[in-house]
């Protein structure tokens, strides 16, 4: 069973977190009748326990959750299958009800036609309180639907709470875990608790005892790697198993981790070790033009050692600073430019036809000359250039 | 554009190139011509010479009768035979023995290509004559030169170019010291459009043209980026270079092997040790080639000039 739902809290004060949010959720589930506005949404980032509270409160004062989640059909018509009859029916086994539409972000424009819609119709008949949960409130979508209910907000958990979570599941387990290793994951998983808990879930099954170097292991297996961390193996280490390794688990392109790479070089290394690490890149690169040009792909294996480990052998000793790693700024730089580039082609297009050359000759050899020539105006009247083309030439 | 202004609009025109000129004259008096190929550098009258072919042999709408190509422009053999078959089929409104097709910058052509060409050259014998331009004929495959005439245009003597620019200053009503006229010269390397193109953007700026002017455009035009950026190399300046190189680059929207190009010119004017500067040559060649193997032209030339900083 996954530790997430078997050690989900079982009444409202196990759940971890700012109290006043979950007090305010727990006062509407049951006094809901006091309430002008008929529904709450909770909207918060992942593993905050947004569904679990309402799960700890349902337990606590014997209510029935009824749920639609992201894996049912949400339009109109589904929606009100599935509630439309029990909205103010009692119910059979239980002291009351609550309706839980589940991660409501998930409703799609299209497929789920008019499901905001039949929502907002529900709130006024419903007999019963219903609570909406969501990781993106302010979606332009949800205009309809933020009026007409309460709203409440939950903040992502500190490492210190999701310890306590873990903590405890350490001894209803009967785990031997120390306190820095459970530490480690609750940094490494800041804000998640249930990432958390799958993660501590995720060593135990294999391993009996825990040290902290099987976190680092972990994450590498079980988790989408950030760039960050794959950048900071490789500037700081020479680890080629585990930079090759992690490389994979990295959810962006072999071609993307490359300009985060190429882009970072220069706030780690230098020196000569700079120039090693464009080496290896350089090399890189002409693999994968290789593998472009003859479709070979077994090349990848060569650019993406050559561009990590490469890399990372390049430095002289294991770097201990703390480093901050920026974005690619080339592609953007490079796209901008390409826009003007577009224009100065379309020009040149224009010369190749009047002045009987090729617009690449023209790019090349007659323009440079022309943004003087445009100077005087006149002299390119016969050029028939639009405005935005002559400002292209003064730019 | 003065280029197209001043372009000569008959053989008695032209400037320099006098045997061609009279031989090529002469095929148009007889109103017979095989098909000729232009061969010689820039800017020294060959599409000149075609367009005025053209014009004498067949008059006032001789653009009915004259099909324009550019070989670097027209991508692939296949459009061009498709725009060489559309013009050949449709009969002139002119009665002439032959139609005219132009193919500039042949060389740029790859030999399959031209093979092709010499296929399409053959089939269409009959009713269209074909002019070849290039620079260089030794990139052009032997077949189609044994098809053609060959005549070797050479860059223009010194008196040519200093005629043209004496006419036009003389039309344009401008001055212009006798020192610039030798330095336009002297930069046009007997090119007479890029001489034009110096002269009018000196005009842009000034009616009285001073030598320092002529240098001016010059320079302008050519940017001394690819200098600056390799003198912080050598001071071990790396991400200054690399900052510089890319602005460069974007600004006047350069490939990686027009950098490489002028960084290599630019490597043997360096004032360092000579074998320093025989180490950055071959380095040079060396990420040129993995330029051409590679995919992204960025990460070679950052390669080159961190091996330039070390």
């Amino acid at each position: 069973m996954i530790w997430a739902d078997k050690h989900s809290p079982q009444k409202l004060n196990e759940v971890v977190g700012d109290k006043p949010p979950l007090l305010k959720l727990q006062d509407f589930i049951l006094n809901y009748q006091r309430f002008r506005k008929k529904a709450m949404i909770i909207h918060g980032p992942t593993g905050t326990g947004k569904t679990s509270s309402i799960y700890a409160i349902a337990k606590e004062n014997n209510l029935e959750v009824i749920e639609v989640n992201s894996s049912d059909v949400r339009n109109k018509k589904g929606i009100l299958e599935t509630f439309g009859d029990s909205l103010d029916q009692m119910s059979l086994f239980k002291k009351g009800k609550i309706f839980l539409f589940d991660d409501i972000d998930g409703l799609s424009g299209t497929k789920d036609r008019g499901g905001i819609q039949a929502i907002v119709s529900l709130l006024q008949k419903s007999a019963h309180p219903i609570v909406l949960t969501s990781n993106d409130l302010w979606n332009k979508k949800f205009s309809s639907l933020r009026s007409k209910a309460e709203i409440v907000e939950f903040k992502p958990l500190s490492h210190l709470e999701i310890q306590r979570v873990l903590e405890k599941i350490c001894s209803e387990e009967d785990l031997e875990i120390t306190k820095d290793v459970l530490k480690a994951i609750s940094i490494k998983n800041e804000g998640d608790a249930r990432a958390a808990i799958t993660d501590l879930q995720s060593i135990t099954i294999e391993l009996n005892k825990i040290s902290k170097e099987d976190i680092e292991n972990l994450g590498y297996r079980e988790r989408i790697e950030s760039i960050f961390n794959l950048l900071q193996i490789i500037f700081k280490t020479k680890d080629i198993y585990a930079i090759n390794q992690m490389t994979d688990s990295v959810n962006l392109s072999l071609d993307e981790i490359m300009l985060w790479i190429e882009e970072n070089i220069t706030n780690e290394y230098t020196g000569e070790e700079i120039f090693n690490a464009f080496e290896k890149l350089s090399k890189a690169d002409v693999f994968r033009g290789r593998i472009r040009r003859n479709r070979h792909w077994r090349f990848l294996v060569y650019q993406k050692l050559l561009m990590g480990s490469g890399v990372a052998v390049s430095k002289k000793e294991k770097k201990r600073n703390f480093s901050k790693y920026s974005r690619p700024q080339r592609i953007l730089k490079l796209w901008r430019s390409k826009m003007r580039y577009a224009k100065r082609k379309e020009i040149s297009e224009k010369l190749a036809e009047q002045l009987h050359i090729s617009s690449k000759k023209a790019l090349r050899e007659v323009i440079p000359y022309l943004k003087k020539i445009a100077k005087n105006k006149k002299y390119v009247e016969d050029l028939y250039l639009d405005e935005d083309q002559f400002n292209i030439l003064s730019y | 554009m003065w280029t197209e202004k001043y372009r000569p609009k008959t053989f008695s025109e032209i400037k320099g190139q006098e045997q061609i000129v009279s031989r090529v004259k002469a095929f148009v008096e007889k109103n017979e011509m095989p098909h000729l190929m232009f061969t010689g550098p820039a800017g020294v009258g060959k599409t000149t010479l075609s367009l005025i072919v053209a014009r004498e042999l067949f008059g006032e709408d001789w653009e009915h009768s004259f099909l324009e190509l550019n070989a670097s422009d027209e991508r692939g053999i296949d459009v061009i035979r498709v725009k060489v078959k559309d013009f050949a089929r449709t009969k002139s409104i002119r009665d002439t023995p032959f139609k005219i097709i132009y193919l500039d910058e042949c060389d740029s052509l790859t030999k399959e290509a031209q093979q092709a060409l010499r296929r399409t050259m053959e089939n269409y014998s009959r009713t269209c004559r074909f002019i070849l331009s290039c620079n260089y004929s030794s990139k052009i495959i032997d077949p189609i030169q044994s098809r053609c005439t060959v005549f070797r245009f050479k860059p223009l003597e010194k008196e040519n170019i200093l005629e043209i620019i004496g006419t036009i200053c003389e039309k344009e009503g401008l001055k212009i010291e006798e020192e610039a006229v030798y330095s336009i010269f002297e930069l046009s390397n007997g090119d007479a459009r890029k001489a034009e193109n110096i002269l009018q953007g000196c005009a842009a700026i000034t009616d009285v043209i001073t030598n320092q002017v002529v240098y001016g455009i010059v320079s302008a035009a050519e940017p001394a980026e690819i200098k600056l950026i390799l003198n912080m190399c050598v001071k071990g300046n790396f991400i200054k270079a690399r900052d510089l190189l890319l602005d460069t680059m974007s600004k006047h929207g350069l490939s990686g092997l027009d950098i490489i190009k002028q960084i290599q010119r630019e490597v043997l004017s360096l004032e360092i040790d000579a074998n320093k500067k025989m180490d950055m040559i071959e380095r040079c060649g060396e990420i040129e080639f993995r330029m051409v193997e590679g995919s992204d032209e960025f990460v070679q030339l950052e390669s080159l000039i961190a091996g330039f900083s070390k």
